[in-house]
């Protein structure tokens, strides 16, 4: 079970507050496929740490699960270590047998002879396949994504998403996105962040109506397909 | 693909043992990942990381040189300088390291399975293991370059290493888990111990202190932890003061707090 319960989190930037959440509550199935869209800015990332428990609410109560695990994130991969010992260590993290874990990798990270190379020599597309490689061989019942579910270039895209939409047959994804159009076909449950609570919406279209507005009334002029999309098999 | 039942497996119905191999194993990942940040692919950090408390000691010594002060017990100089000197730099060490921890878990902790008390548990630990190896770098080079050794008693030596290092560790945890409450904690828990370094019998001994002085530093916790191994090594000096049981009760003291401010943090 993941969510919020009655939860605020504030924020002071430049002088001016910030409303995240004002007592807000959601709640979550740990195998549920749940997009929670918010504009750019408004605290997509913060959303993302408080389910991961790296940030508390200023007030209320946050739902967790034992088995979440970010998607795609590279963030925790040492440089000075190859990117078969940051996968190695990776699988001692998550309790499941580094070989297994490391071959798997090897193989769906397409890295080659860079996969024993130090992660410092990697290209951010290198880290992103190494990262994406080693979310979809942890052993997650929820996946956590921030913004954007594949990358990478078009033909590991479409490799990463079948992968995923294979994985995602029996494990949770929670999605918070500023751009609602890779969640379109994978979730099943959308909210969109609005003056701080999660508003239920009926279906994607509906979705990306009530982000437009939301776009509109904050800055004047709707959501344009600004941000590099990248569809999901 | 991995076998997916093996998420369950890890995760439900596993026994205490299984549960404590796990905590064991994920500090052990953390002190391999540790060591390779800290010291990088090579292992040459290695030595720069010992140099740091070679030059503490040579400095020292300069110091009792240039002010013409000699050991006050029946000991060379460097051997008395190294029965404080090491196990303080372990006390200040093991602060500094566990002290890190939450930038160190940071980048991790979005894991599930990761906390800053596993990352601050092994950066305690590789210190500790730092300090061993430091201790016999230390001894190797009083022998070869001065032909002086002294080990009275290596397990009282040892257990005085060990206070020094659970002060350390436990203050640094204890400071890191009120600064949830208040950040401002951490950096003056900092800085109220430099002075420990002249209060905590390094550049003398307990017993050499007026007892009107002994009763003021006799609440330092860290000065006995010193005494215990200073007396484990050297064969000519019994500290007349040193006590386990404070020591201890001051880690055990430090813990509860850390406890204390993490549980109040939660609610």
């Amino acid at each position: 079970m993941w969510g919020f319960v009655n939860c605020s989190r504030y924020f002071r930037t430049g002088g001016a507050p910030m409303i995240v959440l004002h007592d807000a509550s959601l709640r979550v199935d740990t195998t549920e496929k749940v997009a929670v869209l918010i504009r750019a800015g408004q605290g997509k990332s913060t959303i993302i740490r408080m389910l991961a428990g790296l940030e508390m609410p200023d007030s209320g109560t946050v739902l967790r699960d034992a088995g979440g695990w970010p998607l795609g994130y590279s963030g925790g991969m040492n440089a000075e270590m190859t990117g078969e010992a940051n996968i190695r260590t990776l699988a001692k993290f998550a309790d499941v047998d580094p070989l297994e874990l490391s071959a798997f990798c090897y193989d769906f990270s397409e890295l080659g002879s860079a996969y024993h190379q130090p992660v410092k020599t990697y290209s951010s597309t290198m880290k992103g396949r190494l990262g994406m490689a080693a979310s979809l061989g942890l052993p997650a019942r929820t996946y956590l994504a921030d913004d954007r579910l594949v990358s990478g270039d078009e033909a590991f895209r479409a490799k990463a998403g079948a992968a995923l939409a294979e994985r995602l047959q029996d494990t949770g994804l929670i999605f918070v996105a500023s751009n609602p159009r890779q969640a379109k076909d994978v979730c099943d449950r959308y909210y969109v962040v609005n003056d701080g609570a999660f508003v239920a919406c009926d279906d994607y279209d509906h979705a990306c109506a009530m982000l437009d507005a939301s776009q509109v009334d904050d800055a004047g002029s709707p959501l344009d397909a600004d941000i590099p999309l990248f569809d999901l098999v | 693909m991995l076998d997916r039942g093996a998420i369950s497996k890890a995760h439900h119905g596993r026994g205490l043992a299984e549960w404590c191999r796990v905590q064991v194993d994920l500090v052990l990942a953390l002190i391999e990942r540790d060591v390779r940040s800290r010291f990088g692919e090579t292992g040459a950090g290695y030595g720069l990381a010992f140099l740091a408390p070679l030059a503490w000691i040579g400095a020292t010594y300069l110091a009792f040189w240039l002010i013409g002060r000699t050991s006050p017990v029946y000991a060379d100089t460097i051997t008395f300088i190294i029965s404080g000197l090491i196990p303080y730099a372990l006390f200040r060490y093991a602060v500094t390291a566990v002290g890190r921890a939450r930038s160190l878990a940071r980048p991790l902790m979005i894991y599930p399975t990761i906390t800053e008390g596993h990352v601050a548990a092994a950066a305690a630990v590789l210190e500790f293991v730092n300090g061993l190896v430091l201790l016999g770098i230390v001894l190797a080079l009083n022998w070869v370059v001065f032909g002086d050794f002294e080990m009275a008693d290596p397990f009282a030596f040892l257990w005085g290493m060990v206070l020094c290092w659970a002060l350390g560790a436990s203050y640094a945890y204890a400071l890191l888990s009120l600064s949830r409450i208040n950040s401002r904690i951490q950096s003056i828990g900092l800085v109220l111990i430099r002075p420990t370094f002249f209060l905590s019998a390094i550049l003398f001994t307990a017993n050499e202190l007026p007892e009107r002085i002994l009763e003021v530093l006799g609440w330092n916790p860290l000065l006995h932890a010193v005494e215990i191994a200073r007396d484990g090594m050297l064969f000519h000096y019994e500290s007349r003061v040193a006590s386990a049981g404070y020591a201890l009760a001051c880690v055990a003291g430090l813990l509860l707090l850390a406890v204390a401010a993490n549980a109040a943090r939660r609610d």
